[in-house]
C-alpha cells in the first residue's frame, strides 16, 4: 500500500476533477486515516467558501456604516496632494533633464567666484582676440567686475578656474578653440603694465 | 418591432431574472472587487446589459452562465479603468463585515476567522480569486472555468490549489 498522503497532495486531490490522480484516490479507499483527513479538507473548503460568501453578502462600506471619521477626508486630500506634488516634481525633473540634455548648465556660486577672481587679476588689461587671417581685431575688453553675458563664457572659465584664463576672450570657449590655430594676443599683468605677445611669439 | 402585448410578459420575465440572480451577481462582484459600492454599480451594469441582450436577442440558452460571464468581464473592466481609485482607497473601505446575524454554518467559524479569511482572499491573485469563485462558489467544472478564463485545465487546478492552500492557512492561523 502507498504511504499516507501529504496535506498538499490532499489539496491537489480537492482541486482536481474526479477522474484525476487515480492512484491517490485508490489510496483513500484503502486508508481510513487519509480518507478522514480528506473529508476534513473537504469540510474545511466548504466552510471557507461558506464564510466568504457570507462575508460578501454582509459586506458594508465604512462610508455606509457612518464610521467615516474626520481623518478620512483629510487622508483623501493628503493623497490627492501627494499625487499632484509627485506629478509636479516629476515634470520639473523631466524639464531639468531636458535642459541639461540640450546643453544648458546652471550658473553656480563657484563659477561666479572664478569669474570675479579672473576679472580682478586681469583688471585693467584689455584682452584682445585678434583675427590674424583678416587682420582685424575682434576682441572684447572689459574692466572692473562686470560679468560676461553669455553662459558659454562662464563655462569656459569654470573649466579652467584659472585667473589667466580671463586673458583669452572669445565669443565662447568653442570659438576660442576654433581659433586655436590663429594668432592670439596673450597679455600678462606686470607691475608697470601689461606685457602682451602673440601666440606665435609664445611658440 | 416588438408587439405591445408582449411587453408585460417580457417585463415580468426580466423581473424574474433580476430577482433570481441579483443576489448571486452582487455577491460575485463583491468577491471580485472587494468594495460593495463598486460591486453594486457593476451589478447594475450587468443587469442593464441583460436588458439590452433581451432587446437585441438572441436570448442565451443559460442566463445564469451568461450573467456570470458578463459580471466577470464587467469586474475586469472596472479593475482596469479604476486603478487609481483602488490605489486611493488604500483598502480602508474594503472590509467591514456585519456578522451579527449568525446562522448554523457560521457558529463553527468565528468572526475573527471570517475576517482573516476575507483578508486572505483579498490578497489572492485576481486569477486565484476568479478560479475560486467559479469553481467553489458558482460550482463550475474545471473545463468550464478554463474556457471562461482562457486558461488550461491544469492551470485552473493549480490556481485553485494555491488559493485553497492560502485560505486554509489563514483559517488555521486563527484557530
Amino acid at each position: 500500500m502507498k504511504p499516507c498522503l501529504e496535506d498538499s497532495e490532499l489539496l491537489h486531490l480537492l482541486a482536481a476533477d474526479a477522474g484525476d490522480n487515480a492512484d491517490h484516490r485508490q489510496h483513500l479507499t484503502e486508508c481510513s486515516r487519509c480518507a478522514a483527513r480528506y473529508e476534513e479538507a473537504v469540510r474545511e473548503a466548504g466552510m471557507i467558501t461558506s464564510a466568504l460568501t457570507h462575508a460578501a453578502d454582509h459586506l458594508i462600506s465604512r462610508k455606509r456604516a457612518a464610521e467615516a471619521s474626520a481623518y478620512e477626508p483629510f487622508g483623501d486630500r493628503f493623497r490627492l496632494a501627494a499625487i499632484f506634488s509627485g506629478a509636479a516634481a516629476f515634470g520639473g525633473a523631466a524639464a531639468f533633464a531636458l535642459l541639461l540634455t540640450l546643453g544648458w548648465r546652471p550658473v553656480s556660486a563657484s563659477n561666479r567666484l572664478a569669474q570675479v577672481a579672473s576679472n580682478t587679476s586681469a583688471s585693467g588689461i584689455a584682452s584682445v582676440n585678434r583675427d590674424a587671417a583678416r587682420g582685424r581685431t575682434v576682441a572684447s575688453s572689459y574692466a572692473g567686475n562686470s560679468l560676461p553675458a553669455t553662459g558659454a563664457l562662464y563655462a569656459a572659465e569654470a573649466l579652467t578656474n584659472d585667473p589667466l584664463a580671463g586673458l583669452v576672450y572669445g565669443d565662447s570657449l568653442s570659438a576660442a578653440n576654433a581659433n586655436a590655430n590663429e594668432d592670439l594676443l596673450f597679455c600678462v599683468p606686470e607691475e608697470d603694465g601689461a606685457i602682451c605677445s602673440t601666440s606665435a611669439e609664445q611658440g | 418591432m416588438r408587439k405591445p402585448a408582449s411587453l408585460p410578459e417580457n417585463q415580468a420575465s426580466a423581473d424574474a431574472l433580476f430577482r433570481g440572480h441579483q443576489q448571486r451577481v452582487v455577491r460575485l462582484c463583491r468577491m471580485m472587487l472587494g468594495n460593495p459600492d463598486d460591486a453594486d454599480e457593476v451589478a447594475q451594469e450587468v443587469f442593464l446589459k441583460m436588458l439590452g441582450q433581451r432587446e437585441r436577442g438572441p436570448e442565451p440558452a443559460d442566463w445564469k452562465a451568461w450573467l456570470t460571464r458578463v459580471a466577470i468581464n464587467a469586474c475586469h473592466d472596472r479593475h482596469r479603468s479604476g486603478w487609481w481609485k483602488w490605489w486611493k482607497r488604500d483598502g480602508r473601505e474594503l472590509l467591514d463585515t456585519d456578522l451579527t446575524s449568525r446562522d448554523t454554518v457560521h457558529e463553527a467559524i468565528s468572526h475573527e476567522q471570517t475576517e482573516a479569511l476575507w483578508r486572505a482572499f483579498r490578497k489572492l491573485t485576481p486569477r486565484q480569486q476568479e478560479v475560486f469563485i467559479l469553481r467553489q462558489v458558482e460550482g463550475w467544472s474545471t473545463r468550464e472555468t478554463a474556457i471562461e478564463l482562457k486558461l488550461s485545465e491544469q492551470a485552473v487546478k493549480l490556481q485553485l490549489f494555491r488559493g485553497l492552500r492560502r485560505l486554509r492557512e489563514a483559517l488555521r492561523s486563527h484557530q
